[in-house]
Parts: C-alpha cells; structure tokens; sequence
C-alpha cells in the first residue's frame, strides 16, 4: 500500500505483498518517472519482504480523533492509525466521518470495514475510496466485526440495533429477531473465533446471543444500562468477559451462554476490558472515572493501575499486545500510554492529543 | 458530529468576522418597512435587502481579502468578480490538508449553492475542481435534524447536476442514481414526519437558516419537479410557524436549540435575520449571522406568499397557537425514539408567552419557556424572563448522543457548548421540570431528586425590567416594556449577579446587569402572570388584582399548585399528573400539529392551513401542491 504523509508517500509492504501482482500502480502515480521511482522501490523492497515478515505476529490499529490545534485549540481529524513503535503512529485514513471501530478482511488486509458517523463504511482499496453501504437509515454504528468464519459476512452494531452485511459490506441488512424494540442500541459486536455465525452483542439491556449469522438472538444477561464491551479470552475460547456502565465487569465460563457479575470495587461506568493472550488471569479494564485497573488472578483482587497516569486518569480505552504483552492506554485527549509491566509503570508511547475509541490488533496477512 | 459542528463553527466565525467590516441595517437606525405594505413595496424592499446583503458580502471580500465560500458565493449570485471566484473556487476545493478540506454539511451547502450559481459562469477548471472535491473528500453526514437536511438536499442537488455518473466519482462510492435515490428517499421522509407529528428542531433561534438553506436550494434548483415543489412548500411550513412565533421580528417561546446569547437577548440570534429580510420588521444582526448571505445568494427571488406576511407583520391581539413538535431522536435510556412536544404560543401587542409541557427534549439546548415583552429597539435589550433546572447528565446526553458514558458533558463544552457543565447555565431543560401554560400563566413545577448535578432553580431576571418589587405576598412583580410581570417562586431564594460577559458565570455586581434568582430547594416552582400595562389603572392596579386571585399551593410530597389566573381560569398543577383546567383533565393527546390562530392542521395529515383575515393558504404534501383562496 502506498499511503500519502504530508507531501510524500509510504510504502507499505503488506499490502504489496498481496496486491503487487493485481494492481502495479496506485491510480496517482500517473506519470512514467513516479512509475519508474515505485518500480525501482520493489526491487529493493521485495528481497526484504522476509525480515518483515519477522516482526510481531500482530499489528495495532487505532481509531483516534487526532487533535490538529496541538491541545490549545481543538481541531480535530478522525481516522484509523497504525502503531509502528513508540511515537510511530502512521496516518491509514485520516478526515473520515467519525470512526470508533474497524475490523479487517483476514485475508487481504486492504479489505477493511469501519464503523462510523455515517453508519458501516467498507474499502477495498486501503482506505484510498470508500463505500457507505447501508443508507440513510443506519447510522452513527458503533462497533464491527467480520465473522470468523466467512469474509464476506460483516456485523454492525447500531444506535438502533445490528445489521448484517452478507457481501463484504456493499449493502447491509438488519437483523434483530428476538432483540427488543427498544433497548437495543448495541455498543459492542463480539465474533465467536471458533464458531462461524455465533455472535455476542453487547446492548442497553444485556447482552445478547445468536448462533445462526443473526437471524434470532436470545438475551443471555440482562443490563438496566449499557454493555460496554464484551471479550473472548484469546487462551480458553469458553470464558469471556465483559464491562458495562453499572455492572462492573461480567464474566461467562460457558462460552457466553449464561453471566454473572464479577467481584471488583469499581463504581463508575467501564469502558473495555483487555485479556492477556498468555497468561490466563491478566486481565485489565478501564474508565472515565476508575482509570486502569489490572488482575493478575483472574478477577480474584482488582489493582487500580493509575500510578504514573497523568492526574485526571480519564482513560478511554486499554489494550493488551498480543505479542508482547505491552499494556496500554488511551488517556482522553492526552496520548496512549504503554506499560511493560502490566500496569505498575507507564510511559508516553505517541498519538499525542487523541481521543481514541479502539484498539485494533490484527494477525498480519497470512501469503 | 463533532468535526461537522467544528467545521460550521469555524466557518460561521470567519463569515460574521468578515461581516464585522460593514454593515448598515444592524448598526443604523431602525425602520420598520410598513406592515401593510402592497406586494410591489414587499418585493422591491426583500430585493434592496438581498442587495444589501450580498454586496456587502462583496464590499468585505474586496477590503479583507475573505476568501470563504460564502463570499465566493455571494460574487457568483452578482455575477461580479467572476474570473476571482474561478481562481478561488479552484483555491478552496484543492486544500489537502488533513483537517482543512472540504467535509461534512456546512461544507457541503455553500459549495454546492456555488456549483449552481457557477453552472454557466465558472471556470472549466473550477467546475472541474468542484466535481473532484466531490469524489475524493468523505463527507460526514452528521446526527442531527439539521444536519441531514443541509446533507441530503446538497447530494441530492449535486446528483442531479451530475447524473448517471458511476460510484467511483462520488466520496460515498455509490452512482449518482444511488445517491438521488437516497436522497429523495431521505427528503420526503423527514418531510413526512415534519409534517404529521412535527419538527424535532422546533422554533430555532439559530437553527433556522441550517433548514431555510437547504429547502430554498430545492426550491430553486431541483430539476425534479416534485423536489421543487416540496422544497418550496417545507420553507412556507417552516416560515409560517416563524410568522406566528416572532413579536415584531423576534422570535420567542419554547425551542429545541437555543443558544447562551440569545437566551437572555431574545433578538440576537438568526432568527431576526430572517425577520428582517423576510417581513423588514427588526434589524439584522451583526454580520448577518454568518449564513444570512449564502441564503441572499440562493434566494434572490424568493416571494414570500402574502398570508404569511400579514401573520408576521399583522398579528390578531391575542394569538394563540397550540401545536404538536417532536424531542430529538433518542437512542437509549427511553421507551420511545421521539416523544410528543406540546408546544403553547399566547400574543398579544405587548408581551408573547411560550412555553412546552417540559421534559427532556434535546440534552444540551433546550428552552422550556418564557414571556417576551415589546420593545422597540430590541437590539441589546434582555426582553425575558423564565426559569429552569440546570442539570448536567451524562445519562441525558447518552440518551441522544452515541457518546460513551461519562465522558461527554467535558467534551460538550469544548466544543461550542460551554456552558453545559455550569451550575450558574440559563440554557437547558430539565426532565425535572413540568410546565403548563394557560394563556399567559406558567406554571413550572420542579422535583429534582437528589443527587442530581445541579439541583437548583435559575430564574432570570433581566437588566431591562424596571420597578422591580419583591412583594409580602411573596409575588416579585416588575415592568417590562408596557408588560406587567408577577414572578411567584414557590421556595424560597436570593439573587445573584450575573456576569455581563457570560451569562452562565457569577458576576460581581448588581449594579446595570442581569440577575440569577437563585433557589437550592428539590421541590420547587415557578408561577408567572403577566399582563398588558394598558388592561389595568395603573401598576399598583395589576398587583392588586394578582395578590387577589385564589392560589394554593404546596411542595409535599409533590409540588401542586391551585389558582384562578389573571384571566379567571382554575388550574391545578401536580408534578407527574396532567394538569387541570377548569375542572377538567388537559388531554394533550388530543392536541393536533397545529390549532390555532393562522395555522391549523390535524395530526399525521401532512397539510396545513395557514390563514389570516381572508388569505388562506393550504400546503398539501399528499398531493404536493399549494392552493390560495
């Protein structure tokens, strides 16, 4: 992929690996010195292609709004961000309509679906055009996720309840048999990674399952408020877990067909809870108002992490590297924070005067 | 939303920033075109005033070097400077900057009045810069009312101006047939609900021009002509119920969107602007209020129909108007996803009253009630009075908004609301707050539970009242104007200075400036009685009279008030029950989207009839037509 920075252009290897062969030139390069220049780039980036591929499996996408006033005055551009070290994040898409998730084709990684002010939007050219698939009665969706067993079928949590895209996000379809007329609004979309088709919805009123691409669901946990995320423990597929505004964090052994509350001391809303892919019992969740909070015994006894956080702690959203098991989190309006140590010492990792509303990490394409 | 209300902000302040070089008729003395002026004075006064507008736009562009669309647009609508507005047409569209092109409604609107304007007299290139803005910059839709009528009426335009083109050539990646088709399917959507349960962004003092713009760029260059006509027909819906809701020009009463400045200076917002170009009854603000001269560019040859004229300049004394309106949209936190607004407007020469029933109808900006005394010169003049519960909820804005909890009453402030999170804020409503009015008696009830973010009562008390008397009976009584005003609190309060800067801040005298009433108790109300100076002796008369009514009330276990109002009605109000009228139970759902005076039309029946002396008017949207007679 080739990305324009300011005045000069990006290659990113991944996407041509994957897309070299069907597309040689991006549609701007247009004359032949520009043609001859990214000719002569492959050839000297393609024998390196696999040192690249020795990199972490995973990489870390952001949905951010990136202040321009530089924190006095707020202008701010929404877009998706890649994390390529710390202070190193690079502009995916930048002026897009409000975007706070993203999911990834898993197997061409310029197919990517967005969830946004102007409802699901999908590219498939790496963000360099869009498609608004749904029309004017979708919109402000919240969360998207790609089933896990079929490319072409997206999910779209919406305001007003799901929809469903059968066709890699170029039209959309509701589907809410068995969801409530009101008390739908759905925060998070959650993909079962081990069954295609098997759903869990986070709502206004619980949290909600289908097994069937969501033609029915049936409510398997019932909220007076808000399900703010909901997580598959990436080491045993049958325990996933769960924040919300007022029940603190929710947890389910059985493979998210029944829940119960989790003992911890917060009382303010959550916003997302992080799952460690290599030590079971690390888990960590975040809000407004509580900050970082860690277990490292499965929930037993909750740490507050806030210690080397800016004061107001007002952290937006928490992530663990799947790979190196880097913990970070997103203060509002500050910058992402990384931890080393799970949360006991933080330091400034980039994306300065942010709003980030996801982390993202994404196994890199499979050649 | 946030970057589309950043960008509009941005763009407004440049366009009134500009507009602060020159400026007759907001500056200059006053005078009214004449209210029964003949349709030929009508027409030559709307057209000096376009005039004034848009070659003031021009004079500005010249001294300053404006290069915003607004200007370019203005040029284009005079057809003057044109080999300029090529040049800054290809200009503006070419930013690529991150942050700075093109994006969402507000940008939207202006270029695509320019595309029109420029159809014929823009450069190749400039047109060409026009198009390709269109395909490359994503435009953000927005989520609110108004937003998505300046974005749908702009696709649908600039679909129509390129048509069959394919989805490649457009920043959604959908065809040009796909585009109109949503568009339209858009348009006549909202129109539907408009016009069978109301608007959701009713009576706004500023919010006016994001719809009058739009409705008038379908109206003037809609090939379709059933668009055309719709167009046409939303702005006479929208101007009449203007007409009906202004007293001499300024428009007063219950809104869904108001603002911090107008809500203490009834005429500064751009509502008056409209006023003045549409019926010459009170000056323009300053700068027109930015928008004021994209509408000029648009609208050159706008003829507003006679009945509505005579509404706004004519009015029967009293009026009365009872309609139906609808809340914002509401996500979460609510059985339903648009409640009713009962919304009451009582005129007379003198004073106007408004009010709604209460509740939470948008979380930020909504204006619940008051009484707005004459004056003749309304510009700086704090011509109100009213109440509220200040609340600050996260849970409320949650209801609206898809923000995540607790984080937005911080964020709102940051960005054009700043008042939001101040105990110390006049604008806003309360689901906390319960309203009757019967003719020109409130009765606000307040039963605030505890723990609730700011649980008092403001009550405004304006720099502009004279004889103001704190009474034994417990009645503040004051002048306004030729209005009599009696202010009854039902708990007790001090005053507070307000500062003449901010209306939200404490201020540090009272001397010359505005006063906060000031009451920190849960149960809580407000009864208002006003009157013309004209019906009574003198003002020792009208209190007499108001100290003389029947009234009871009590604060346990739910604020209840029982009284005989200035007019010889018996109400009884009871926080969480209907009120009582004479007797019987007010049933507000028999109300109809309009009743009243000049503007009538039953519920979900898409037609109204507006009417004045022997003019009547009948906007039918069944069968999209108009008829007079």
């Amino acid at each position: 992929m080739i990305e324009r920075l300011g005045k000069f252009y990006r290659l990113d290897i991944s996407f041509v690996t994957s897309h070299f062969f069907y597309t040689p030139f991006p549609p701007f390069i247009c004359n032949s010195m520009l043609k001859f220049s990214f000719l002569v780039s492959l050839l000297i980036l393609i024998p390196s292609l696999g040192s690249a591929q020795t990199k972490a499996d995973h990489e870390m996408y952001v949905c951010a709004d990136l202040d321009l006033g530089g924190g006095i005055k707020w202008v701010t551009v929404n877009g998706i961000f890649r994390r390529d070290g710390v202070n190193q994040y690079t502009t995916i898409t930048r002026d897009t309509p409000g975007i706070c998730d993203v999911t990834f084709d898993p197997k061409d990684h310029s197919h990517f679906y967005a969830a946004s002010i102007n409802g699901p939007l999908a590219t498939y050219n790496a963000a360099r055009s869009w498609r608004m698939g749904a029309d004017w009665t979708m919109t402000e969706s919240r969360s998207i996720h790609v089933d896990s067993g079929s490319d072409d079928h997206i999910y779209v949590g919406l305001p007003d309840g799901f929809a469903v895209s059968d066709n890699k996000g170029r039209s959309w379809i509701r589907k809410e048999t068995g969801l409530p007329l009101r008390g739908k609004y759905t925060q998070v979309v959650s993909v079962d990674s081990e069954h295609a088709g098997r759903v869990l919805i986070g709502t206004e009123s619980g949290i909600y399952l289908t097994e069937n691409t969501a033609s029915t669901w049936k409510r398997v946990f019932a909220t007076q408020a808000m399900v703010t995320d909901i997580e598959q423990s990436p080491l045993d597929h049958s325990l996933w877990l769960a924040t919300s505004k007022k029940d603190g964090v929710l947890v389910s052994h059985d493979n998210g067909n029944t829940w119960e509350k989790m003992k911890s001391q917060v009382t303010h809303a959550l916003f997302n809870i992080a799952l460690d892919s290599e030590n079971p019992n690390r888990f960590a969740i975040c809000g407004f108002y509580e900050g970082v909070l860690t277990t490292e015994d499965a929930g037993k006894t909750w740490n507050v992490r806030n210690a080397g956080l800016p004061p107001q702690y007002e952290v937006m959203r928490i992530a663990i590297d799947p790979d190196t098991h880097v913990l970070y989190a997103a203060l509002n309006r500050d910058c992402i924070y990384s931890s080393s140590d799970f949360g006991r010492n933080w330091k400034k990792d980039g994306l300065i005067h942010s709003i980030v509303y996801q982390f993202v990490f994404v196994p890199r394409e499979t050649k | 939303m946030k970057k589309i209300l950043l960008a509009g902000v941005i763009l407004l302040n440049l366009v009134i920033q500009t507009a602060s070089y020159a400026q007759p008729s907001s500056t200059a003395a006053f005078v009214a075109q004449p209210a029964d002026a003949d349709s030929s004075q009508r027409r030559a006064g709307y057209q000096a005033r376009v005039h004034e507008m848009l070659t003031w736009g021009i004079s500005t562009s010249a001294k300053v070097g404006s290069n915003d669309l607004v200007t370019v647009a203005a040029q284009l609508a005079l057809k003057e400077n044109l080999p300029y507005c090529s040049k800054k047409v290809i200009e503006l569209m070419g930013i690529k900057e991150p942050g700075q092109k093109g994006n969402g409604p507000f940008w939207m609107f202006p270029v695509t009045t320019i595309a029109f304007l420029g159809k014929d007299v823009l450069s190749n290139e400039a047109k060409q810069a026009i198009r390709e803005a269109w395909r490359v910059n994503m435009q953000t839709r927005g989520d609110t009312e108004n937003h998505w009528a300046m974005y749908y009426s702009s696709l649908y335009l600039m679909s129509e101006l390129y048509p069959h083109e394919p989805e490649n050539t457009w920043y959604n990646g959908k065809s040009s047939d796909e585009n109109l088709h949503e568009s339209k399917e858009y348009l006549i959507n909202w129109m539907n609900i408009a016009t069978s349960i109301g608007q959701g962004e009713f009576n706004v003092p500023n919010y006016i021009a994001e719809y009058a713009i739009p409705m008038a760029m379908l109206a003037t260059w809609a090939k379709d002509p059933e668009m055309k006509k719709r167009g046409q027909m939303m702005l006479e819906w929208i101007y009449s119920d203007f007409a009906a809701n202004t007293l001499q020009g300024v428009i007063h009463g219950p809104n869904a969107r108001a603002d911090d400045i107008s809500i203490v200076e009834p005429w500064n917002c751009m509502a008056s602007n409209f006023a003045w170009l549409l019926f010459g009854n009170t000056p323009p603000t300053r700068g027109y209020s930015g928008w004021g001269v994209l509408y000029a560019s648009i609208a050159q040859d706008y003829e507003l129909p006679e009945v509505i004229y005579k509404i706004a300049r004519s009015k029967q004394d009293p009026l009365l108007q009872e309609d139906l309106k609808r809340t914002r949209r509401r996500w979460r936190n609510s059985d339903v996803l648009m409640a009713p607004v009962y919304k009451t407007n009582y005129m007379t020469q003198d004073y106007a009253v408004g009010s709604y029933q209460g509740g939470l109808v948008d979380p930020i900006q909504t204006h619940g009630w008051d009484i707005m005394w004459n004056v003749g010169d309304p510009r700086g003049v704090h011509n109100t009075m009213f109440s509220m519960n200040p609340i600050s909820s996260t849970d409320e804005l949650e209801t609206c908004f898809t923000a995540v909890p607790d984080e937005m009453p911080k964020r709102v402030m940051q960005e054009g609301k700043p008042s939001y999170d101040f105990p110390g804020k006049l604008l806003g409503s309360s689901r906390y707050e319960q309203i009757y009015q019967n003719l020109d008696t409130i009765v606000a009830l307040y039963d605030i539970p505890e723990g609730t973010r700011f649980p008092h009562i403001n009550g405004f008390f304006s720099k502009d009242l004279t004889s103001v008397t704190i009474d034994k009976s417990g009645w503040i009584f004051a002048k306004g104007g030729n209005t009599y005003l009696a202010y009854r609190p039902l708990a007790d309060y001090t005053f507070q200075p307000i500062s003449a800067e901010k209306s939200w801040l404490p201020g540090t005298s009272m001397k010359g400036g505005d006063k906060r009433l000031y009451s920190p108790h849960l149960k809580n109300g407000t009864i208002l009685q006003v009157a013309s100076a004209k019906e009574f002796k003198d003002f020792e008369a009208f209190k007499e009279r108001i100290r003389s009514l029947p009234f009871v009330y009590r604060l346990e276990p739910k604020p209840t008030v029982s009284m005989t109002t200035i007019r010889g009605n018996r109400i009884t109000c009871t926080f969480g029950q209907e009120p009582i009228l004479n007797g019987k139970v007010v049933d507000y759902t028999q109300w109809k989207l309009f009743q009243g005076t000049y503007l009538n039309a039953d519920k979900n029946a898409h037609k109204l009839t507006i009417t004045h002396g022997n003019l009547r008017r009948v906007l039918d949207f069944n069968s999209v037509t108009t008829q007079d007679n």
